[in-house]
């Protein structure tokens, strides 16, 4: 197993990392205690710069500085220092065609002797965490960066689920093994060491086999639950409400269909809060139509987004809904929903957004209603309360506003989250729950394994998994 | 650490200055006013770690506050600890030697930072890295500017004989991590060093004083004792300071102060730093000045070393190329090149180049003479050479016209004083077209033989005694002879008996130029002195002409 001794006198290596087997504290060790000057770190979010930042800094007595960046924000500071020579085209890159500039930008940039000159200045070496994560293009200038100054890798090929869409995940074979130095993996469960060391033990041994392609068997101490196919989903609800009510701590349960998942999380009780990217899309668009929309379309707005946080509201309201969308206000009646109407009504009449913030919060109480889509809601009263406050700034922006302060600041993530793989990797949670394990292939179901130090819940028809390769997404 | 490029802007006597101090060896030369102290202390301004430097109107061109002063420097030759990221690692520019300035660095550029100091009518300094990509700036801080290793030998050295911060004397020591503790227990032993029983007449003072206060109902918890005042001794790091024994070095003379200065610098920025020495000759004898110049020369080619000198020692030690002719006229400050074809020119007539107004003469006989007729001019209430700046110089006969074109190049006035007895290159006209004032002798005669035609008999004749003592009256008499051949006159052991004549007359001319009976500056200037004595009595002469007309040149403003 490496030391971080042995990790700092590498000039050009890679560690693979198991999950919960001190990845973090690795890296922190060999920078606070064996760096020689100054050392780079990065790493892919903000909340894995906080992460390594929070880590570092509680180590006393460190023998050299060490700076903590995104790939994205280090590689845009050097391609915009120079941007004719780098050729960058934007200095605010927002979509992923933009980023992929900044990053040939930046490796342009390094091709300079000079800048070459200001790096070996800036740094004595540079570690990359989560390298599993990283795309073709950040790869190409992290090759450029280690041609430079000693570079170490850390990731584990395992849990690279991030290969959808435009992703272009490197591939592990051939894109690091090729080009860097093995050290020995970590391969040790200190995640479990305190908390649950025989399911550290069992997941030691199930990354074995899912490395060789093995099936693994749902023992002990792992909870195995036969999924029925009668009622599948019902059995997954109940188990899950009874873990949230028995356990105190953190839970996750993992479900790797997306719509799936909010389902699920509407049948939950209100015991389970939604997973939520960090981008929310939904927050962006339910903002634009609320805010483009005026009159009856309005109220209109304000019903769907409602519906898509919490239960009832959806069927509740739906002549009214319908009304609204035709231009019309629904006549008020007096009853038990007499003040959502009365709200309603008013944001119909009345296009200051206040009236908006007012129907959600009578919304929020709505009769029997269960809330699975917290975040979503808050984020968006949050971004009308400051669209309301600063006078000329628009619903738009303030969620940007508000949601960038979320991305930095840390997210409270609720007791009990539902999620798929790709929302909750990194985090760590006391119980995990997975309820659809035959769905996951190799790295989705190792990530979703790994997720609970104390207890580990699956759902599936037969004890065995067998689970598929990934497919090879990744290209040299 | 070197200046490739630097703009000076309304700074006290310099509206603009826009000059690349290419080379390792700088030395700044010109007449009074011509700005180069100035330079010298707008270099040291923006590149050095001052930060308590207090401005004031008069810092401005003018004293106009409306115009900013803005003092810009493109530096090369970097320290590492300045390029890391974190610093100005990402802000640095590309320096071609033949293109200037790119604002990115290409691979065969030196990297360079462009540090611009500005100080507006507030008076308040700002210092700023800038380039084209970033045009408000980032703000460099005084510590930073320490990196770059910019001394100024000065009148007030006296600092760097202290272990101050960012002193190279506490660089050299290797900064101790515990300085401070060193420093409190220095003060805890000077404090316990004055105790009551060292000076008891204090303590009976305060006897006294414990005394009286009782009568007032002052009670005293413990007793009234003398000591030194913990917040009045306070021993910071800028009280320790190197000694020569008992005495501080703070004491030594100026020469001793500047050359330890240089030395301490040279250690600690090993990298090369830049070091500026105001008047490199102030305060040491000629052989500790050659002494100086030697040392100043940088190591292993980097670094650099911008001085500014009145004296002919420095410049004799310095190679042509290595001077800079300075001169502002109306606030545009210039500074022109030497070529290193002018290397013997320097040598020869160093002191000419440190004037305005150059006459160049043939021999030192036209020196001498030129030095007799100042003498003779002061006295008749004209203004003296040296008020005017002016410098006579010795160029060997064949090589005087194109001096005089060469120091006419480098902007000086000059005047050529000639014999035109033999054919010169570059002609007379060629030098009249470059501005040069040119005065020959009529008849194609030397000034010997100018001499010995217009004077009047008796004032040559005294001449002619003068070199009877010297070179001596038997040589003199035998040259006489040689260009005479027999002669009755030349008989006459008695030499004032001789009778004027124009075979005489010019064999005295002959004679005198022929054997250099006044090749000296010396002997020039006593022949000189004579025809001084008669000048006025031969107004329509040659010799008076021309005198005259040089003497309108001096007085002419150009």
């Amino acid at each position: 197993m490496t030391d971080a001794a042995e990790l700092a006198a590498a000039p050009r290596a890679f560690v693979a990392a198991a999950a919960g087997c001190g990845k973090t504290h690795l890296i922190s060790e060999a920078v606070c205690r064996f760096g020689t000057r100054r050392d780079l770190v990065l790493t892919h979010t903000h909340a894995g710069v906080q992460a390594l930042r929070n880590k570092i800094q509680r180590i006393e007595n460190r023998v050299a500085e060490v700076a903590v960046e995104t790939i994205a924000a280090w590689a845009l500071r050097y391609a915009s220092a120079f941007p004719k020579t780098s050729g960058l085209q934007t200095q605010q890159p927002k979509t992923n065609l933009e980023w992929n500039c900044v990053y040939a930008a930046a490796r342009k940039i390094l091709l300079v002797k000079h800048v070459r000159d200001v790096l070996k200045a800036s740094y004595s070496g540079v570690y990359v965490d989560e390298y599993q994560d990283c795309s073709t293009e950040q790869h190409a200038l992290l090759l450029a960066l280690a041609d430079a100054i000693p570079t170490r890798l850390l990731g584990d090929p395992l849990q690279g689920i991030f290969d959808f869409g435009q992703n272009r995940p490197v591939n592990w074979e051939l894109d690091v093994c090729a080009n860097f130095a093995e050290l020995s993996p970590i391969t040790r469960p200190w995640r479990w060491e305190t908390k649950n060391p025989q399911l550290g033990q069992w997941l030691a041994s199930a990354r074995q086999a899912l490395l060789r392609g093995h099936p693994i068997h749902l023992d002990y101490p792992v909870r195995w639950v036969r999924l029925l196919s009668a009622n599948p989903i019902g059995c997954q609800v109940s188990e899950c409400v009874g873990i949230a009510r028995r356990e105190p701590g953190s839970v996750v349960a993992i479900h790797n269909v997306a719509n799936q998942v909010h389902y699920l999380a509407g049948r939950l009780l209100g015991f389970y809060q939604c997973a939520e990217p960090i981008e929310l899309e939904d927050l962006f668009q339910n903002g634009m139509l609320i805010e483009t929309s005026h009159g009856p379309a309005r109220a209109a707005a304000v019903i769907d987004f409602a519906e898509k946080c919490m239960t009832r509201v959806g069927p509740a309201l739906r002549q009214a809904c319908n009304a609204y969308r035709l231009g019309d206000i629904p006549r008020t009646r007096a009853g038990l929903l007499a003040d959502v109407h009365g709200a309603l009504r008013r944001v119909a009449e009345d296009d200051s957004l206040s009236t908006v913030i007012d129907a959600l919060t009578v919304l929020r109480h709505f009769p029997n209603a269960i809330m699975y889509r917290r975040e979503l809601f808050n984020e968006m009263v949050r971004g009308l309360r400051a669209s309301i406050l600063g006078s000329n700034v628009s619903l738009q922006d303030s969620l940007w506003i508000i949601r960038n302060r979320s991305r930095f600041s840390g997210r409270r993530v609720a007791r009990c989250v539902v999620g798929t793989t790709l929302l909750v990797k990194g985090l760590e949670f006391d119980h995990a729950i997975i309820l659809n394990a035959e769905d996951m292939d190799l790295n989705d179901l190792y990530v979703a394994l790994t997720r609970g130090s104390r207890s580990l819940t699956v759902f599936s028809s037969a004890q065995t998994l067998t689970p598929m390769q990934r497919r090879n997404r990744g290209t040299a | 650490m070197r200046i490739h490029h630097l703009k000076i802007e309304n700074f006290r006597g310099i509206r603009h200055l826009d000059w690349k101090p290419e080379g390792s060896v700088i030395c700044l030369i010109g007449p009074g006013d011509s700005t180069k102290t100035t330079v010298i202390e707008a270099i040291d301004l923006v590149l050095s770690p001052r930060w308590e430097i207090g401005f004031d109107d008069s810092d401005f061109y003018a004293g106009d506050t409306d115009s900013s002063i803005v003092i810009t420097a493109t530096v090369g030759e970097l320290p590492d600890a300045l390029l890391a990221d974190n610093k100005f690692g990402l802000d640095i520019r590309g320096w071609s030697g033949t293109q200037g300035i790119h604002d990115e660095p290409e691979d065969e550029d030196d990297k360079v930072l462009t540090i611009e100091l500005t100080v507006d009518s507030s008076l308040e300094p700002e210092w700023t890295v800038i380039n084209d990509r970033n045009p408000d700036g980032r703000r460099i801080s005084h510590r930073d500017r320490q990196l770059l290793g910019v001394l100024k030998l000065g009148q007030y050295v006296d600092r760097h004989f202290t272990w101050g911060s960012g002193t190279d004397l506490l660089r050299l020591t290797g900064e101790p991590a515990d300085l401070r503790g060193l420093l409190a227990e220095a003060g805890r032993a000077a404090r316990a060093a004055i105790t009551p029983e060292n000076v008891p007449l204090l303590e009976a003072g305060a006897t006294k004083a414990e005394r009286l206060a009782g009568d007032f109902g002052v009670v005293p918890k413990e007793r009234y004792q003398p000591g030194l005042d913990i917040q009045r001794v306070n021993i910071g790091q800028g009280v320790i300071a190197l000694h020569d024994g008992n005495v501080p070095l703070r004491r030594a003379g100026m020469g001793t102060k500047r050359l330890l200065a240089l030395a301490l610098q040279r250690e600690a920025a090993r990298d090369g730093g830049i070091v500026l020495v105001d008047e490199a000759e102030n305060g040491l004898e000629p052989h500790r000045v050659r002494a100086l110049v030697r040392k100043l020369r940088p190591e292993e080619g980097r670094g650099q070393v911008i001085m500014t000198s009145h004296s002919p020692v420095v410049i004799g030690e310095l190679p042509a190329s290595c001077l800079r002719i300075m001169r502002s006229n109306v606030g545009e400050t210039t500074v022109s090149d030497v070529s290193a074809s002018m290397q013997d020119i320097v040598r020869a007539a160093s002191e000419a180049l440190l004037g305005r107004k150059v006459i160049v003469c043939e021999g030192k006989t036209e020196v001498g003479f030129c030095r007799a007729f100042d003498r003779f001019w002061t006295n008749a209430g004209k203004e003296a050479f040296a008020y005017m700046g002016v410098v006579p110089v010795a160029c060997e006969g064949s090589t005087a016209s194109s001096r005089a074109v060469a120091i006419r190049k480098l902007g000086y006035s000059v005047c050529y004083l000639g014999d035109s007895d033999r054919e010169i290159t570059p002609t007379a006209e060629t030098m009249r077209a470059a501005g040069i004032k040119v005065l020959v002798w009529a008849d194609r005669l030397s000034i010997e033989g100018r001499v010995a035609v217009d004077l009047p008999w008796q004032e040559l004749l005294e001449i002619v005694s003068l070199a009877f003592a010297e070179p001596g009256e038997e040589s003199a008499r035998a040259s006489l002879a040689h260009q005479l051949g027999e002669h009755p006159d030349l008989a006459h052991s008695d030499f004032r008996s001789w009778h004027d004549s124009p075979e005489l007359r010019n064999a005295i001319g002959r004679a005198a130029k022929e054997k250099g009976w006044f090749k000296r500056i010396g002997s020039g200037e006593k022949m000189g002195d004579i025809v001084c004595r008669c000048i006025q009595t031969i107004p329509a002469t040659d010799l008076a002409r021309n005198m005259e007309e040089l003497r309108l040149w001096i007085d002419a403003n150009d």
